[in-house]
């Protein structure tokens, strides 16, 4: 089974199981950690990595029919148990967010003895400081993150308020020079999370004739200067 | 309070939590109310009452406070420059006094002077300073040893070459000053005369360690050496070559000054910049009401986007230091080599003149 077959699946799985309860995601076991270097720069592999279209659109579908199914049922004068629109849209809701959360299509990833610096583009970093063992909890007033290594992943869980959970857990294959992010995020009135892999391949900045350094008084400066090595 | 909330990730719990945890964000890496910070000095002229001294004061490139030095980071590698502008800024405004004799940077801890001021860096950002100074006098004698700290303002960044944290300094200077001028004249020139006494006694300690005893856990002078001793003629020749290299270290760290003051200036100004803003995004978002019924989009977004907003705005506080760092890394890296090669220049002297003045000693007194 594919990756997109199975988050097809899925979803359709949602679509029929969601209800209005607050789900969690389980609690983790960590395994010792087992560090891997992610460091580089790294783009999206579009090709390889899960469309949220296709999702979006296989999600329509089966609302469809979900909806014809009701309809015909309501002409016979019976009702169907399961799932209302308004689950429907939920999961609309939570795979539009997933295409929020996991937009960046450019990393940086700095990594030093002390930390893991996962820079994404046009979001925020994903930190982790590597002096404490998993899981790292750091708290703020506008959510709870904990990072740290499960093994080989690295792992970066996001609590926010309202019920919103984000799950970024990143691999980076030992056969192939690629990253995988598996993003899970979870909403409070859609029972299954919303998964998409996204897979990223290394790129070389320079290769685009010009890099940029971010400096103080000046900003952005960008130069076509090779870098020296 | 879970009784009102009974989830944790409900949005009442969220805002009762923003109104007890506020400033807890700011913590990394601006802090607004850690609770051990010393209250902020108050702003004072630089005290110049009473004669000035003639004490020797050697103040020491400051400890970076940092638990482990990555120099991967670039935040520490500005923590690193900030060690020693605070030291030069801290000598300038000793020298500014016009109370004590001479005041030199020191790159490492010395018995050069009379009085020694050492200090760790406990936070920097361009908003608050905190320093723990220690000043020891030539007897062992502690003058001060307690931290000191200033909340900057923005119009602490108004005058383009003003020290935004200048009313730390002075109060540090005016604490030195508190303390030296009870002394009396002869206190003073006991001060000096020990302190050449130990910086001999470091130099040559079997010759000069008799010249010395403690009493009460502090260093006083058993007895002077005699008038005309060759031996501690040789050592003032020393230590005024001592003095002259130790100049030409200082005139580095003058020009580190020069160079990355303003680069410096503007990273602290930025930073105060970045987290006002912070601060008051925060108070915004947190009073900011989320009416979407949760698991909507426009709840979840709204939700996510306080967040990710935070985020990016703590984190570019961390660009500019990178910034800043990208800035100045030729130059620091052309001064701290310039300096590191002063600093074991310094310190390979120093056990030179030692190796020397044994053999010296030696050979005076006859010995194989």
């Amino acid at each position: 089974m594919t990756s997109k077959t199975f988050i097809a699946a899925l979803v359709c799985a949602a679509v029929l199981t969601a209800c209005g309860s607050t789900p969690a995601p389980e609690p983790q076991f960590y395994a010792p950690a087992k560090p891997v270097d992610m460091s580089g720069a790294w783009e999206v592999d579009h090709a390889r990595s899960d469309n949220i279209q296709e999702q979006f659109n296989a999600i329509a579908r089966q609302l469809q029919r979900e909806a014809e199914r009701r309809a015909r049922a309501a002409e016979r004068g019976q009702t169907v148990g399961g799932p209302s629109f308004s689950s429907g849209r939920d999961l609309f809701a939570l795979a539009e967010m997933a295409e929020l959360i996991t937009a960046p299509s450019l990393l940086d990833v700095v990594q030093t003895q002390s930390e893991v610096r996962l820079k994404r583009e046009n979001s925020f970093a994903l930190v982790y400081m590597i002096e404490q063992s998993a899981p790292v909890v750091t708290e703020t007033p506008f959510g709870t993150e904990q990072c740290g290594w499960d093994g080989h992943q690295l792992f970066f869980d996001i609590a926010l308020p309202d019920g919103l959970h984000i799950r970024h857990r990143i691999t980076r294959s030992a056969l192939a020079d690629f990253l995988v992010i598996q993003t899970a995020v979870y909403s409070p009135s859609v029972k299954q999370p919303f998964i998409v892999n996204k897979v990223y391949n290394r790129y070389n900045p320079n290769n685009a004739g010009y890099r940029c350094t971010q400096t103080l008084s000046r900003g952005t400066v960008c130069t076509t200067e090779a870098p020296r090595s | 309070m879970m009784a009102f909330c009974p989830d944790v990730r409900s949005a009442c719990y969220w805002w009762l939590y923003v109104g007890s945890l506020s400033l807890a964000l700011l913590s990394q890496p601006l802090s607004a109310a850690d609770p051990s910070w010393p209250v902020s000095v108050a702003r004072a002229p630089i005290d110049t009452s009473g004669e000035p001294l003639a004490i020797e004061l050697a103040v020491v490139v400051f400890d970076d406070g940092l638990p482990v030095f990555d120099e991967n980071d670039a935040r520490h590698k500005l923590r690193g420059v900030e060690t020693r502008l605070v030291a030069v800024v801290l000598r300038d405004i000793l020298t500014e006094g016009q109370r004590f004799g001479a005041v030199r940077v020191l790159p490492s801890a010395s018995r050069f002077a009379a009085l020694t001021i050492t200090g760790t860096i406990i936070h920097s950002d361009g908003r608050d300073l905190i320093l723990a100074v220690r000043a020891e006098d030539a007897t062992g004698q502690l003058w001060l040893d307690r931290m000191f700290r200033w909340t900057a303002q923005e119009q602490d960044y108004r005058g383009k070459n003003d020290e935004p944290f200048r009313p730390l300094f002075v109060a540090v200077a005016n604490a030195l000053w508190g303390h030296a001028k009870n002394l009396s004249q002869q206190s003073v020139s006991r001060l000096q005369e020990l302190a050449q006494v130990r910086y001999a006694a470091e130099l040559a300690p079997d010759f000069y360690s008799d010249y010395l005893q403690e009493r009460e856990g502090l260093m006083t002078l058993a007895r002077l050496p005699a008038r005309g001793d060759p031996m501690i003629a040789r050592i003032n020749r020393i230590r005024n070559q001592e003095a002259l290299f130790i100049d030409t270290v200082d005139e580095q760290y003058v020009e580190l000054g020069i160079e990355l003051g303003p680069t410096y200036t503007l990273w602290r100004r930025s930073s105060l910049e970045q987290a006002t803003y912070l601060e008051s995004y925060v108070n915004r978002a947190s009073e900011r009401a989320n009416n979407a019924h949760r698991g909507s989009f426009a709840n979840m977004q709204q939700v996510y986007s306080t967040y990710r907003s935070v985020k990016i705005q703590e984190q570019d506080l961390f660009e500019i230091a990178s910034g800043f760092d990208n800035e100045t890394e030729p130059t620091v890296l052309d001064s701290g080599e310039r300096v590191v090669r002063l600093e074991g220049t310094l310190e390979n002297q120093y056990s030179q003149w030692r190796s020397i003045l044994s053999r010296l000693i030696q050979l005076e007194r006859g010995l194989p």
